[in-house]
């Protein structure tokens, strides 16, 4: 069914996927901040005739690398991964045409996904032409306590609030 | 037919509720958990909560451990001084030696157990981060510390012996091994 339903938005525009790249979410605490990275993406993006573009993007949250195992074990912890694995962001942007031919700075509205709360958000992306596909940069900040995430702590003091989640993403034309 | 025509215009009219705009998949959906899955994620959040109460112990634990790890060494130098150090060996820090050291090895040891017993039903690669070096700078604390407290207990007994003096320095350089590591495993932490 669902490919079913993929086959019909393929012929309604250009279906773009994810060839490579990364996720990065960064904390701070009192005493360092913290970045956690991921290569492990899948995300697809639907340009459709008049430029309208829908995109969604996830990863596993247990695929996030910070460099710290116990940390990266609290923070699967904090998500509630076991019920959440994924993190998303999904949403639609305007005025892109296929293929890129110049850089472009535009916006994505729509929500990012996180321990299975959502959160409304506005991305300013920078989009590039890249080898037969576009190179999306972006960041942008989210709230952990309103996606009801208990912040880490260590020795006693939480991390900030304010998590910033950026990518780093090249897309291509789905195979 | 008037009727019909106006309920019709009326219809066309009304204002049609708009899927919010992420209303879409592009990706595969996730399956459905299964009830075994369920209850497997249920077990797993369990043992995460419990691991997470006893870290928390953990850290308050470790901030015990220091105060009064300290507080030991500090009575120990005093004790070590008025002994050996020309100063009538009045035996005014014995005392105050002996109970904080045993205070701080008991603490040592339950804060310890807290980290050691904590379920970790995460798989957790075993790689060269800040939770290894901690892990390894408190080993080599445990090792001091139980060396210190049978070295303790040895130069308790060899009172009135010449070789009580080297029993002494010997459980002098320990203890403070056994410090250095365990402020060295709290450091490592805050990076």
């Amino acid at each position: 069914m669902s490919s079913f339903v993929l086959a019909l938005l393929l012929a309604a525009g250009q279906m773009l996927e994810v060839r490579e790249g990364a996720l990065r979410y960064t904390v701070v605490h009192k005493l360092h901040e913290v970045v956690g990275t991921t290569r492990q993406i899948e995300g697809r993006a639907l340009i459709e005739e008049g430029g309208s573009t829908k995109v969604q993007v996830r990863a596993k949250v247990a695929s996030f690398d910070s460099g710290n195992s116990n940390r990266d074990a609290h923070m699967r912890e904090a998500t509630h991964e076991a019920a959440h694995p994924y993190a998303t962001v999904k949403g639609t942007m305007s005025g892109l045409t296929w293929p890129l031919g110049a850089p472009l700075s535009a916006t994505l509205r729509g929500t990012v996904e996180l321990n299975g709360e959502k959160q409304p958000i506005e991305v300013p992306v920078k989009l590039e032409p890249a080898k037969d596909g576009v190179h999306a940069t972006f960041s942008f900040p989210v709230s952990l306590e309103a996606l009801k995430v208990e912040r880490p702590e260590l020795l006693f003091i939480k991390v900030d609030d304010r998590m910033t989640i950026s990518g780093d993403l090249i897309f291509g034309p789905a195979k | 037919m008037l009727a019909l025509a106006l309920a019709i215009s009326l219809l066309q009219g009304a204002p049609q509720e708009q899927p919010p705009p992420e209303d879409f998949e592009l990706l595969p959906k996730e399956a459905a958990p299964d009830p075994a899955a369920l209850q497997r994620q249920k077990e797993l959040e369990a043992k995460l909560s419990l691991r997470r109460r006893m870290l928390q112990l953990h850290q308050l634990g470790g901030f015990l451990t220091l105060g009064s790890m300290s507080l030991a060494v500090i009575f120990g130098q005093l004790d070590y001084m008025d002994k050996y150090g020309g100063r009538g060996d009045t035996g005014n820090f014995h005392q105050w030696h002996r109970w904080t050291a045993y205070g701080s090895a008991a603490i040592f040891a339950a804060t310890g157990a807290l980290a050691v017993f904590a379920p970790s039903p995460l798989e957790k690669p075993l790689r060269l981060d800040t939770a290894t070096l901690h892990k390894a700078a408190m080993a080599t604390a445990t090792a001091a510390m139980a060396a210190e407290v049978v070295l303790g207990i040895v130069t308790g007994s060899r009172e009135g012996r010449l070789s009580q003096r080297d029993f002494a320095l010997a459980h002098q350089i320990i203890g403070y091994t056994a410090l250095v590591a365990t402020f060295a495993g709290f450091t490592v932490l805050t990076f």
